[in-house]
């Protein structure tokens, strides 16, 4: 356990966007040498306190010094001369080209006007080989798996000789062998005097590996400790800021009605290799994998967004076709997609408009829309859901929490009874997490149902009336009663 | 084979591969109907015809390759003509091309600047598109001026039939190839033509990625104007304008991507080759003008859907077998 000297110090760092306060004065103390844990719930800030220190953003107030030097990195390329890189969680490679391309880019080795993609194609197979990565420089980064991916991006760090290395969420799509080869490699590049900032949802992996915590709350520092005076509960506690079980609804008993939608022997390849699901009334169903193993195909299959080669859907006691969306939506099926803003809503129109779009056959019987109507059905759907703040603005500008609840209000306004759901929390405050928590089981008992997925093992848990778990692409079976985190990845990563 | 791929990997791309095969489908069929269609004659014509587009085309990848188009290459092309015929006498000959080419490059340092500012490649160049027509216009409204011997010898042949263009056409496409895959411009030019967000973050300075592709645009209209110039004798305020439809037909023929990031000079130049011959053909054919340009888009259309199709039932024949195998074991 080194504690070298700081090497990156976050002072009274805010930013806003809009009206959204994202960080409202952050400090973080990184020494050189160590691997610095940073959590904190969706919305908390982490990934705007990132981007600040990564030259994305800009920060309206505060200051970040590197080994002792006050800098102010206002484009990537800023930061990255400085020394601060990223391992990114959507990883940012080119897919078309290379490995060394993409190892190189915008900082290519040259002999005269023309590159020299021999001195690239060693330079990048040393750094790969230092990592334990075996991929040869000259293929394309299309074929290669996340893991290999992410080694890619880490041997830019190398490459680079960067101070600072930042990790947001990198195990997210990751088996425990590759991730425990990841840790390897992180504590290599610590032990190596680089500091690290690590940033994931997967608190046990902080227990692992970090030396320090720093946890982040609603845009707010909230407290730096040793990993070693931390358990997990305690980081819960410390993030949500109040004890977990307060965040749930009371769980129903166990309904005995009708299935409202089931599915039998789904196969959507070649993610999806086998899936069965019985969605009751009343019911609140969670469902979890790692990255990439086939929950979100599932999902959008259910939604009628894709089409599984072979399997049977009945909805409400009747056989439907797949990939019929339309037909879903007209039959009860409201879909809220993981990107809010790119699927979920439009955010150039307003919150009546956004509300009343899956209701619009209803309320323009002859073509014509009517506008009285509209604006009731969607201002009547807007307080059933809770939405705080003006639906005739465009609905870009109200707060994570906000926008989650018009798309919920939605299907409230088109009379929808199973929601299917993909990380309904993500951007999301504590507060309105809660909301959105408690508007899910109002839904079930009000005779809905509703399907969620999610990464966040502890919320599906808390949430949900079972949570089923997917290993690639087959169903791994049902969270036991009272599971744990642990258990549910162990069972998320199967034999 | 590898390695051989990974040598000859940044100058001729797979993406060529299909408009190769439409070259060759098309020459198969053209000397079947015409047996005169391979005669040094006619293959020398045929290349004389396509040189303007070629210059075009070339320039025209590096748009596309940016995620733009650049629609301005035809006034472009004729701006400068009608320029540089203006001038010939009262200036002589340098001079005279001097300002002509400079005017084009104007163009396409302003297209440029106005998308490398956020501005829409498709707005910028219609606009400049209808302003720069215009001023051909006042410059010229009908075909005329001088030109000299010198130019006009630029369209000639040696020998006959080798057209003296020619290795200006393969020297502007070596190094247009060179440039885009074996040069740090062209490198980050397809990271911003692939995704300007990835080519942002790992420190591609992506503005100044977005304007040369215009001024080469410019260039290459340029070239192709001074030509069209000296073999039509005369400059001619429209002798561009099927250009912009036709440069931007062969660089998506020859399997560049319209949405960036994918780019193939041998592939735009076998393109516009494409167009060539099959207008020949269709000439030969005695086939009349309106019905060409009707032609020319279906084979567009069916260049780019063939492959779209070929590639789905592809995935989709894959993917039941993959279910069939995981039936087949449950």
């Amino acid at each position: 356990m080194s504690a070298g000297p700081a090497a990156l110090e976050v002072e009274g760092v805010e930013k806003s966007f809009g009206r959204v306060r994202a960080l409202a004065g952050v400090d973080l103390t990184v020494r050189s040498g160590e691997v610095h844990g940073l959590i904190g719930e969706n919305g908390a800030g982490k990934s705007t306190l990132m981007k600040v220190i990564g030259g994305v953003v800009q920060p309206d107030r505060g200051s970040i010094r590197l080994d002792g030097r006050e800098i102010r990195p206002a484009t990537p390329l800023e930061a990255s001369r400085a020394g601060i890189g990223f391992v990114h969680q959507e990883l940012a490679l080119l897919p078309q080209l290379s490995v060394a391309d993409n190892l190189f880019l915008g900082n290519e080795v040259t002999k005269g006007p023309l590159l020299d993609r021999r001195a690239m194609r060693r330079r990048a197979a040393e750094a790969l080989r230092e990592l334990g990565a075996d991929v040869d420089p000259g293929t394309r980064v299309a074929g290669l798996s996340v893991a290999t991916r992410q080694l890619v991006e880490i041997a830019r760090v190398l490459l680079r000789d960067l101070r600072i290395v930042i990790f947001d969420e990198p195990t997210a799509a990751l088996s425990p062998s590759e991730a425990e080869h990841l840790f390897g490699v992180i504590r290599r590049l610590a032990e190596q005097g680089r500091a690290i900032i690590y940033i994931s949802h997967r608190l046990t992996e902080i227990e692992e590996l970090a030396e320090n915590v720093t946890v982040l709350k609603d845009g707010r520092h909230v407290a730096t400790r040793p990993a070693r005076e931390l358990d997990v509960d305690e980081m819960v506690r410390l993030m949500v800021g109040r004890d977990q079980e307060d965040l749930f609804p009371p769980q129903a008993a166990a309904p005995a009605s009708e299935p409202v939608l089931s599915v039998r022997g789904m196969i959507d390849p070649p993610r999806v290799r086998g899936f069965d699901l019985e969605l009751r009334q009343g019911e609140l169903v969670g469902l979890f994998g790692l990255d990439g193993h086939g929950q979100d195909e599932v999902l959008a299959c259910l939604a009628g967004d894709r089409r599984p080669v072979v399997g049977e859907l009945t909805l409400f006691g009747r056989r439907h076709r797949w990939g019929d969306l339309r037909g879903a939506i007209a039959a009860g099926v409201g879909h809220v997609p993981e990107d809010r803003k790119a699927q979920g809503l439009l955010l150039e129109l307003d919150g009546v408009q956004n509300i009343s779009l899956a209701s619009l056959s209803k309320l323009a019987p002859r073509g014509v829309v009517e506008r009285d109507r509209e604006r009731r059905t969607a201002r009547e759907a807007a307080d059933r859901a809770g939405v705080a703040g003006e639906l005739e603005n465009p609905v870009g500008t109200l707060s994570g929490g906000n926008q989650q609840k018009v798309v919920l209000a939605r299907w409230l306004a088109a009379g929808a009874r199973v929601l299917l759901l993909n990380q309904p929390t993500r951007g999301v405050d504590v507060g309105s997490k809660a909301e959105i928590y408690a508007l899910l089981r109002r839904w079930c008992d009000e005779g809905g149902a509703a399907l969620v997925v999610s990464r966040e093992i502890l919320e599906l848990l808390g949430l949900c009336d079972r949570t089923l778990v997917m290993s690639r692409g087959k169903l791994a079976g049902a969270a036991p009663e009272n599971a744990t985190e642990d258990q549910v990845l162990a069972m998320a990563v199967g034999g | 084979m590898t390695a051989l791929r990974n040598r000859i990997g940044g100058v001729v791309a797979t993406e060529a591969i299909p408009a190769l095969i439409l070259f060759a489908g098309l020459v198969v069929v053209a000397t079947w109907v015409n047996p005169r269609f391979l005669s040094s004659f006619n293959v020398s014509n045929v290349l004389t015809q396509v040189t303007p587009l070629a210059l075009v085309a070339i320039g025209q990848t590096f748009v596309v390759a940016s995620r733009g188009l650049d629609l301005s290459v035809g006034s472009t092309v004729s701006l400068v003509a009608v320029i540089a015929a203006s001038l010939f006498s009262p200036l002589g000959t340098v001079p005279a091309l001097a300002i002509a080419v400079a005017a084009g490059l104007l163009v396409g340092v302003v297209n440029g600047l106005a998308v490398a500012r956020g501005l829409e490649p498709f707005l910028v160049t219609l606009a400049s598109l209808s302003i720069v027509q215009g001023i051909a216009f006042l410059i010229r409204e009908t075909p005329g001026g001088e030109v000299p011997d010198s130019i006009t010898g630029i369209a000639g042949y040696w020998g006959g039939t080798f057209p003296r263009a020619l290795p200006l056409v393969l020297a502007v496409a070596l190094v247009g190839a060179v440039l885009l895959g074996l040069t740090r411009a062209g490198r980050h030019l397809l990271a911003v033509g692939g995704d300007p967000e990835v080519a942002r973050l790992t420190g591609v300075r992506v503005e100044r990625t977005l304007v040369w592709p215009y001024v080469l645009s410019a260039a290459c209209a340029a070239l192709a104007a001074i030509f069209l110039v000296a073999r039509t004798r005369t400059g001619d305020p429209l002798v561009g304008e099927s250009l912009p439809l036709d440069s931007l037909t062969a660089v998506v023929l020859g399997g560049t991507a319209l949405a960036g990031g994918r780019a193939t000079i041998l592939g735009s130049l076998t393109g516009a080759l494409a167009l060539g011959v099959l207008s020949n053909l269709l000439n030969f054919a005695d086939v009349s003008d309106y019905w060409q340009t009707p032609v020319k888009g279906a084979i567009l259309v069916a260049a780019v859907l063939v492959p779209t199709l070929v590639a789905a039932a592809v995935r989709r024949r894959a993917r039941a077998r993959a279910a069939a195998s995981l039936g087949g074991s449950p």
